[in-house]
């Protein structure tokens, strides 16, 4: 059965993100509070670098169940982290979260224990800082995910795929970038071809979405050809999903518009999760 | 494991023993295992109706909860003089708590041969009460043959999102709703054994229980963990174990 090898110290997965960082992601993405959308898709790094560390946090350390590449692309085509990681290809998970370019304090509600809310202060780890400049290559940050993925199929032939996802506001200046998402899906392990998930940040407007299973409904090409990119969800990850109280069916995408992508670093599998009773 | 007495003392007095498994996704799921089960021995040693649910159990699940917050201060406390203050992803993980599931039995010896209805008046026995909260489970033998699992009862039921103990989960009546109870008697010759989910789900998946039984039993003893892991990472490596932490609490009845 496909996507249940096990992930784990061992047998580490790769995630690569993809973040577009062309002068288009300076447009607002529309929504109550409008936001440049190179402003989200940042945001949206940091905080699944932040899941994800904090996923795999134990006391003594976090553990590398997950390898992690952040590449960017605008002006230039490669490593987006900033501070001590710069520069840096696929990265074990310890090191990122020892190394945030900085780690900023923001307020937050969370739950009293009780039913309630209360205002605290937490740490908001940064690695990458927002970035628009420039055409959106998406082919060649295509390509470049695909020279990762391989390396790494091929260093581990039984282990979890690779997962590549790619944020964007999805206007590809190369060329239609099908070709180069199916390049990467080509490359497989034991347990199944690599993974591609994509984030569509559009000021098209329209119905956030989650997971869709059809491009019905979405509003431009742009977020059409990005859905008839994204791989399928592997079933463990549906059933999650549909646990966590998203609609899912069997031919659920790995695509999201205008929408929270951080939920995906909670599908996979390293253990016994540790949620709340409910 | 209470009281810590030896064998011969613990005849004819009641004893507790539990397990407490922690999330793998956890910080310190270790420490609040351990700070849970003996919380739930000692609970259940002075509040054996903590084993029968209602107000006993809210009362231990809030008294345990109550334990946490002044175990972490001191903890990062020592953490801080040790030069290794918490890093930052250490707060995020423990303001969400730590995660376990809860395993507990009582045993109880009847008073005296024949004293209840049901048993032979010419041998001893003893009376058992459980509680658990997720996927630890415990099993009865009688002439070594499974008689009760006790919370799952296939292999299947097992998944990796169990109904989890968390270390600041003050919905004390949710954790009793949720917590399952069950009792039993046994015998002379009878076993009760308390297990970690993945040796359970190996035990119940077990084509031939018979086998399965005698392997337990053969690796479980007291007196060779060196055994016991060897044994468990020949199951791991043909792919009969996951690959997960074991724990296991056996409890032999041999007469008094």
């Amino acid at each position: 059965m496909p996507y249940t090898a096990e992930i784990s110290r061992s047998n580490p997965t790769s995630i690569i993100f993809l973040v577009d960082q062309s002068t288009s992601m300076s447009d607002p993405i529309g929504g109550e509070v409008p936001q440049q959308k190179a402003d989200v898709v940042a945001d949206a790094i940091n905080r699944l670098l932040t899941e994800l560390s904090v996923k795999c946090a134990k006391e003594e350390g976090v553990r590398d169940y997950f390898h992690v590449a952040v590449v960017g692309y605008g002006a230039t085509v490669g490593s987006a982290f900033a501070g001590s990681l710069a520069g840096r290809d696929i990265v074990p998970l310890s090191e990122v979260a020892d190394n945030p370019a900085r780690v900023d304090e923001r307020s937050k509600k969370v739950p009293d224990g009780a039913g309630g809310l209360v205002e605290t202060v937490v740490n908001f780890p940064l690695w990458m800082d927002p970035v628009a400049h420039g055409g959106t290559p998406m082919n060649r940050a295509l390509q470049y995910a695909e020279s990762l993925v391989a390396g790494w199929t091929e260093r581990y032939p039984a282990g979890f795929p690779p997962i590549v996802i790619n944020l964007t506001d999805g206007e590809s200046t190369d060329g239609d970038p099908t070709a180069a998402a199916e390049a990467i899906t080509s490359h497989a392990t034991a347990d199944g071809a690599a993974l591609l998930f994509n984030l569509h940040v559009s000021a098209a407007g329209g119905t956030p979405t989650a997971f869709p299973d059809s491009a019905d409904g979405l509003p431009d090409s742009y977020a059409r050809t990005l859905f008839s990119m994204s791989s399928p969800l592997p079933s463990h990850m549906r059933s999650y999903a549909a646990s966590q109280g998203q609609r899912v069916s069997e031919t659920t995408r790995g695509f999201v518009y205008n929408a929270d992508i951080t939920t995906v670093v909670q599908f996979l599998d390293i253990g016994t999760r540790a949620t709340e009773l409910r | 494991m209470l009281p810590h007495h030896s064998h011969d003392y613990m005849l004819r007095e009641p004893l507790a023993a539990g397990v407490c498994d922690g999330a793998t996704e956890s910080a310190l799921a270790k420490d609040w295992a351990r700070l849970l089960s003996r919380a739930a021995a000692e609970y259940a040693m002075e509040r054996p109706d903590l084993l029968s649910g209602g107000t006993a159990f809210e009362e231990f699940a809030s008294s345990a909860v109550a334990q946490w917050d002044p175990w972490l201060v001191q903890y990062t406390q020592a953490r801080i003089a040790e030069g290794r203050p918490l890093k930052w992803y250490e707060h995020t993980k423990l303001a969400e708590g730590a995660y376990a599931t809860l395993l507990t039995v009582r045993v109880d010896p009847d008073p005296g041969p024949g004293s209840s209805p049901d048993s032979d008046a010419s041998e001893p026995a003893w009376r058992w009460r459980a509680a658990a909260l997720g996927d630890s489970c415990l099993f009865h033998l009688h002439d070594d043959r499974l008689v009760q699992a006790f919370p799952v009862g296939t292999a299947d039921e097992f998944g990796t999102a169990p109904d989890l103990f968390g270390s600041r989960n003050h919905d004390v009546a949710l954790l009793a709703c949720r917590t399952r109870f069950t009792e039993g008697r046994c015998r002379p010759g009878d076993r009760l054994l308390l297990m970690t989910d993945a040796l359970a789900a190996w035990f119940l998946s077990a084509p031939d229980q018979d086998t399965a039984v005698r392997q337990l039993l053969e690796f479980s003893g007291p007196d060779d963990l060196g055994g016991f892991v060897d044994w468990l990472n020949g199951l791991r490596d043909r792919k009969e174990l996951r690959n997960d932490d074991v724990a296991v609490v056996r409890i032999d009845f041999e007469g008094r």
